[in-house]
């Protein structure tokens, strides 16, 4: 029995280390087959071979994605590759050049372009928090420290006002860092599927209604940035016609157009 | 200069394909760093410190105040000392000393030693003693003053009621 259940022991970690070393080599395998793909010029089997890699994200995986697709015209789905590798790689600037043309391509102007989002970084967002928090506490410390009361000294008090001042703008940081990825979570991309039209600079309809027979608000070219509206549940607040087809209200970046969009016609950013 | 301005050969340098797969993560939603464990657990930390802290310096305010009482007792002696030796100048000194670590001890002031005897009274009026007060501790300093650095010719049958007198003052100190 106890043989036995050594061998079962041996047998299980062995088996574990196989799964994670498939999992992991099956993932650099197809990276490394769509780029194969892609270099003997077959843009479609890259796409497609890229796309077979489920659940795992990396900054060149979208990038190249993103790629490929510019090169195919399908320059919505180039500006949402984009943004994934820039949510990985916030700092490259190959990227932002490579998104600012592709944008160009789908014609949305650089007004309409919110610089806090594209410029997002999950790991600043992380250590401004930290960094509030540790500037928090260790004033607290010093004050606890070296606060003598009656308080005459004049220097004690320009710190502890020095201290203020540097917390409301780190807190200020925070706040809009946080702002900016509750929008982030929010964020979709106007998406016309190429196929249908094979125009580059499709527009996508914000419509009065939930449905196809509804008229347009406005109208955005497809790879702009959309926003789910919230509900009073924190929700996005959605709709599903008779037909079945689900829509979902949308907000533009500014807020002034909205309007119901199909879900096929949006890719959300983070998903 | 808008992208779609640049040369042709800058376009070309760009969309070039990544052949290193990076560092993979299996999503790419965001964690909000308030709901991380890593930053409560660094919270309860500082925290932890912050108790410390206190404890530390409501320790150290309590050795300080315990030394300056032992300094008092040790000034005492040797007052006393210099009552039963009858050395004038010495008796003056310390009794100096003593109502100013008394004055320290009553208004918060870690330094009276290096204050001025006029200063120290200002002391005793911005802590709202009364005027009998004040004025009692102005005129033992400027004896003990006169009679430390003046060098004037001292009465030692007059050591005693000082003594008396300056013992009154500091239980009215407080």
């Amino acid at each position: 029995v106890k043989n036995f259940s050594i061998l079962l022991l041996i047998f299980a970690f062995t088996q574990s280390w196989g799964v994670l070393i498939c999992y992991g080599a099956s993932k650099d395998q197809l990276f490394y087959d769509a780029v194969r793909a892609e270099a003997t010029g077959d843009l479609q089997q890259a796409v497609e071979t890229y796309t077979e890699i489920k659940e795992a994200h990396s900054a060149p995986l979208h990038a190249n994605l993103a790629n490929l697709f510019y090169k195919l015209n399908d320059y919505p789905l180039s500006v949402l590759h984009f943004r994934k590798a820039l949510l990985l790689d916030p700092e490259n600037r190959e990227y932002k050049a490579n998104l600012s043309l592709s944008l160009d391509k789908c014609g949305i102007s650089q007004d309409s372009r919110n610089q806090n989002i594209l410029s997002f970084s999950p790991t600043l967002y992380k250590y401004s928090l930290i960094s509030l928090s540790i500037l928090f506490w260790a004033g607290i410390i010093l004050l606890i420290w070296f606060t003598r009361f009656p308080i005459k000294n004049k220097s004690f008090l320009f710190w502890v006002a020095s201290w203020l001042i540097l917390l409301i703008l780190m807190y200020g940081f925070y706040n809009q860092q946080r702002n900016t990825s509750s929008m982030l979570q929010r964020e979709v991309i106007a998406y016309q599927p190429l196929k249908d039209t094979n125009k580059p600079n499709d527009r996508i309809s914000l419509r009065v209604f939930a449905g196809n027979a509804s008229s347009a608000n406005t109208s955005i070219p497809a790879g702009s940035s959309l926003f789910l509206d919230l509900g009073k549940n924190k929700q996005p607040r959605a709709h599903t016609s008779p037909d079945g087809e689900k829509w979902f209200l949308m907000r533009s970046l500014c807020g002034l157009n909205k309007g119901w969009v199909k879900e096929e016609e949006f890719r959300p950013v983070i998903d | 200069v808008p992208q779609s301005k640049l040369p042709q050969k800058q376009v070309q340098d760009l969309f070039q394909t990544d052949s290193d797969p990076g560092v993979w993560v299996t999503s790419l939603s965001l964690v909000d760093p308030i709901q991380s464990a890593s930053f409560w657990i660094l919270q309860v930390f500082l925290f932890l410190t912050v108790l410390v802290v206190i404890y530390l310096r409501i320790r150290k305010r309590k050795s300080a105040s315990e030394l300056l009482k032992k300094k008092e007792k040790v000034l005492l002696i040797k007052i006393r000392e210099a009552l039963k030796h009858k050395d004038s100048i010495g008796f003056h000194r310390i009794l100096s000393k003593s109502i100013r670590l008394r004055v320290g001890i009553a208004c918060k002031h870690a330094k009276t030693h290096a204050l001025s005897s006029p200063e120290v009274v200002e002391l005793l009026k911005s802590a709202s003693f009364s005027k009998e007060v004040v004025d009692e501790a102005l005129e033992l300093l400027r004896l003990c003053d006169e009679l430390e650095y003046a060098g004037s010719v001292t009465q030692k049958n007059d050591l005693e009621p000082t003594f008396r007198k300056s013992q009154s003052l500091l239980k009215k100190i407080k």
